[in-house]
């Protein structure tokens, strides 16, 4: 009996010992594999909001995945930080970048440096207006989804009262993409009025002041329709701040957790859902195949947004649809 | 008295060089030069508009095709006769036939036509279904997205201004209707119910 173990225990001894010497065969396999397939780099405009955090950590994944080594980078909403991004990767053999800009019109200059360089560059949610540039830019359909955001907004206002609009960062498209759809819906009602627009830079903290300043200047707002989620949570807070929650109507735009959470709660109206998570990975797959040859990929492709409000909210979670 | 010569020539020439150096032109000539390299919507729709109407009437599946179309085979009949914008966008079809017993209140037409309810906005014309129903317009071609935009917001106005105009005032005149125009469904769609028409052609019979 007890010989009968010792040579059990033996056996898996044994086994264990030729399983601990394949294996950094494999994982050296694995990071031949990954080296000669060639690097990939995700370029980000900032990692100080969670709804890019999930693009980039999205993107690095599917890239990975596809068996390239993914570097992220953070240009933390600063145009120069970009360009030293820019540079480095340049010059450091990466073959695709998956692009988050931090500026529509500043940053086409990277991409076209990158394109010179044969570095095939792959926009994600954020356009530049330099469509040659890139190989393929990947958006969330922005106009569209503040249409519906628009016209839920009318829905709830009942077509009339006082809104006040807090915009995005001004040089990015997706701030006036977003403005512009929002507006060709509730302009064409008359007792709808916008007693102020300012902009507070997708910030949250910044979107509070902006509130608190906009509601001490227009004391019978109704409304606040913010260009992000997290300005969107910014205004609330304001509002909160100055009681006035329960008169006051909040709409945002992205999708994120917490701007979900508070549609579940009744705090804030709406917010359109974009789909980071499929920006990112269609990204890296249409990268993927760029560096395969295929040359036939299409120049721009929207994704569409989806209204979350109260009556949905259940179907949805973080950026995304939870089925 | 050769060096005078010399100078006047030299004078001549230079006033020459000097007049093809410089150009002067009234101002609003060099602004309306400017407008024209920008990038008008209003001119592309009206191409377009002017164009390509009579093709997108002809090629337009009348509402019995769809619908038997829809329930039978979506895929094909979107592959053949839809556009889609871009990923999880609905699909957009142009739909044309003759409408009858049409009504008309809170700002829209309305008339029933094989199973399915529709209403033709008359006031409140927003969105790109008219834009991306016609596929006269290829978002790759435009410079950015917010170019592509105005021409939705181009063809809204037209709609509003041209094709419905003031036929809401004689609706109550008429019941009868012949359309050509656009209509989106969900991607999954296999019937409809309900469906929000936004016309190319829209005339009272």
């Amino acid at each position: 009996m007890f010989e009968m173990s010792m040579k059990k225990c033996l056996r898996q001894v044994v086994l264990i010992g030729l399983l601990s010497m394949l294996l950094p065969g494999f994982t050296a396999c694995s990071d031949k594999a990954r080296n000669e397939k060639g690097k990939i780099a995700v370029v980000i405009s900032t990692l100080n909001n969670p709804w890019f955090v999930v693009l980039g950590e999205s993107a690095v994944k599917r890239a990975e995945e596809l068996g390239y080594e993914a570097v992220l980078f953070d240009s933390q909403n600063n145009p120069s930080k970009e360009q030293e991004h820019f540079d480095n990767l340049l010059s450091s053999g990466y073959k695709a970048v998956l692009f988050n800009p931090t500026d529509a019109d500043g940053s086409a200059v990277n991409a076209k440096a990158a394109a010179r360089a044969g570095v095939g560059v792959f926009c994600m949610d954020r356009e530049i207006n330099e469509p040659g540039a890139c190989v393929t830019q990947i958006l969330s359909d922005n106009y569209s989804g503040c249409i519906q955001l628009g016209q839920y907004f009318v829905e709830v206002m009942n077509g009339r009262g006082n809104y006040v609009e807090i915009l995005g960062i001004v040089g990015d498209n997706n701030t006036w993409a977003r403005s512009r759809g929002f507006h060709s819906v509730v302009d064409c009602y008359e007792d709808l009025h916008m007693l102020s627009q300012q902009t507070a830079d997708f910030d949250q903290n910044k979107a509070m002041e902006v509130m608190e300043s906009m509601m001490q200047a227009n004391p019978n707002i109704d409304a606040v329709f913010c260009g992000n989620d997290a300005m969107a949570m910014g205004a609330y807070q304001a509002v909160l701040g100055a009681g006035k929650e329960n008169h006051i109507k909040v709409f945002g735009f992205d999708g994120a957790e917490d701007c979900v959470n508070a549609i579940r709660e009744g705090k804030v109206e709406a917010t359109g859902m974009q789909f980071p998570k499929t920006m990112a990975t269609t990204a890296a797959e249409l990268a993927d195949r760029w560096l395969k040859g295929e040359r036939n990929l299409p120049k721009k492709l929207p994704v569409a947004v989806e209204l979350v409000n109260g009556t949905n909210v259940s179907h949805y979670g973080h950026f995304g649809r939870l089925d | 008295m050769k060096k005078v010569i010399k100078y006047v020539i030299f004078a001549a020439l230079f006033f020459v060089a000097l007049w093809f150096s410089f150009y002067t032109e009234p101002l609003s000539v060099r602004k309306e030069r400017e407008a024209l390299k920008q990038y008008k919507p209003e001119q592309l729709v009206e191409h377009y508009w002017s164009s390509g109407l009579q093709d997108l009437e002809a090629n337009a599946l009348d509402v019995a095709s769809f619908v038997n179309a829809l329930q039978t085979d979506a895929q094909t009949l979107r592959e053949k006769s839809g556009h889609i914008l871009g990923i999880g966008s609905n699909v957009c079809y142009v739909l044309k036939g003759d409408a009858e017993n049409v009504s008309f209140s809170d700002n829209e037409f309305h008339f029933k036509m094989n199973g399915i309810d529709f209403k033709v906005p008359a006031k409140y014309i927003f969105g790109n279904t008219a834009r991306d129903a016609c596929g006269w317009f290829n978002i790759d071609n435009f410079q950015n997205t917010m170019d592509f935009n105005a021409v939705s917001a181009c063809m809204n106005q037209r709609i509003k201004e041209q094709v419905i105009g003031d036929k809401a005032q004689h609706a109550a005149d008429y019941t009868k209707f012949h359309f050509c125009g656009s209509i989106e469904v969900k991607p999954d769609a296999k019937t409809v119910e309900h469906l929000t028409l936004y016309p190319y052609i829209f005339e009272l019979q």
